[in-house]
């Protein structure tokens, strides 16, 4: 991982990009961040004192459940998956995401 | 919808939380530790040792009770938690110390009372309007001398004929003069309030009597026999009439001469009558929580008070 290049994430990402990783498949906390990192590759190193309070409240909201599983080395740990309200709040987040950064981009744009 | 249903889940999770604190916390504490696992092997398959994997894993995971602090925090019943330990911290605060608890107590109930009285006396001064229909079209005139703004005298009859019939800006005036009477003919005497008025306060107020009627036009005339307007109250008490309903009493002018009144039944009836302001149970200023004479305006002087005054008898 490119250390020099790690970002804090953009205030209120965190929610969504938890949300994505989950819609690709349930994954435990540990798998998330890794999964954060790689696909950032590396730009997003999201730690577990951001993590767990986002997973909790996105539990909360009922966008996310919890549920205890076995994992591949035989122990048992907390897997996520999506609910069908985070899968509706995912597809808003994503479309108002996309709506403000292609407007950003704009602007730099004209800008520059 | 969505926004309700979130909050709901919001309030029964955290609810939950607060049920099941330790289930919920020992979730936790299992979850932190499956990460620091997790992260520990996934750093030995990258080929650290186990001490260095574990070293560096906890080094990313940081404090793990500030973890869990942040986790808590993210539920409302994190606020409520430490509300409450916050409340139980400031009693046990003023326990220890009772005395400076007692003048705190004794000086905010004091504040509070006083502020309480403060307002119910401007709340009934101020800002309840009078209980009468279009309070705010009421006015009280009052003569006021430039020497000595705040003082009102009272004014002369003839002045207020004066103010009545040059007066622009009034739809109707009435005059009154408040004064203390005694009641004689039955039992113990009283002395209820009495107010002297002009025949036409009624209308003006819109005051309606519940019995009988109130004072004509006719009852204004200096040789007309004094009528008599009866509060409610008054007329209700049975104390006023010493318990009985047929009698006749008297009301004259402490200082004044009297003569006892008298009349037929049938005329008696016609003077007697209850009147009640719109609220009785509020008196005010115009409230007839009196009994009402009506009688030429004397402007607070005794003129006419030897006439007697027919208070005719009450039934029921």
């Amino acid at each position: 991982l490119a250390r020099g290049e790690q970002r804090d994430l953009v205030q209120g990402t965190l929610h969504m990009l938890i949300l994505k990783t989950l819609a690709l498949e349930p994954m435990h906390g540990y798998g998330i961040g890794v999964r954060l990192g790689q696909i950032s590759q590396g730009v997003f190193q999201v730690n577990a004192g951001s993590l767990f309070p986002a997973l909790r409240r996105l539990e909360r909201d009922g966008l996310i459940a919890g549920l205890w599983q076995t994992t591949e080395n035989n122990r048992r740990a907390k897997y996520y998956k999506l609910t069908a309200g985070g899968r509706a709040r995912l597809k808003q987040e994503a479309h108002d995401w996309e709506m403000q950064a292609a407007a950003i981009a704009r602007i730099l744009k004209v800008s520059s | 919808m969505r926004a309700l249903t979130a909050l709901l889940n919001r309030l029964a999770s955290g609810a939950r939380a607060i049920l099941s604190k330790s289930r919920v916390e020992r979730e936790l504490d299992a979850e932190l530790q499956e990460y620091l696992n997790t992260a520990v092997e996934h750093k030995m398959a990258s080929g650290m040792s186990r001490a260095d994997a574990t070293r560096a894993a906890r080094a990313e995971m940081g404090s793990v009770a500030a973890v869990k602090d942040h986790v808590r925090d993210a539920g409302w019943e994190s606020t409520v938690e430490s509300v409450w330990r916050d409340a139980r911290y400031g009693l046990r605060l003023l326990l220890r110390s009772p005395g400076f608890t007692a003048v705190t107590v004794i000086t905010l109930a004091l504040g509070i009372g006083a502020n309480t009285a403060v307002f119910s006396v401007a709340h009934a001064v101020l800002l309840r309007s009078l209980p009468y229909p279009e309070p705010q079209r009421l006015v009280a005139l009052v003569p006021a001398q430039k020497s000595q703004p705040s003082t009102a005298d009272p004014i002369s009859y003839p002045t207020f004929l004066d103010w009545h019939e040059q007066s622009r800006s009034i739809e109707s005036m009435a005059a009154y003069v408040v004064a203390q009477s005694a009641l004689t003919g039955l039992g113990d005497a009283d002395a209820p309030i009495t107010v002297a008025v002009t025949p036409n306060v009624f209308s003006l107020l819109g005051a309606t009597p519940l019995a009988g009627r109130t004072l004509l036009p006719a009852d204004g005339d200096a040789r007309a026999a004094r009528a008599v307007v009866l509060s409610e109250p008054f007329w209700r008490d049975p104390i006023s009439w010493g318990g009985s309903s047929r009698s006749t009493v008297r009301l004259i002018r402490s200082s004044a001469s009297c003569r006892r009144a008298s009349g037929s039944p049938t005329r008696a009836r016609r003077h007697n009558c209850g009147c009640r302001s719109s609220n009785s149970a509020r008196s005010s200023r115009f409230s007839p929580h009196a009994p009402l004479r009506s009688c030429p305006w004397s402007g607070g002087s005794s003129v006419g008070s030897a006439c007697p005054r027919r208070l005719p008898r009450c039934r029921r």
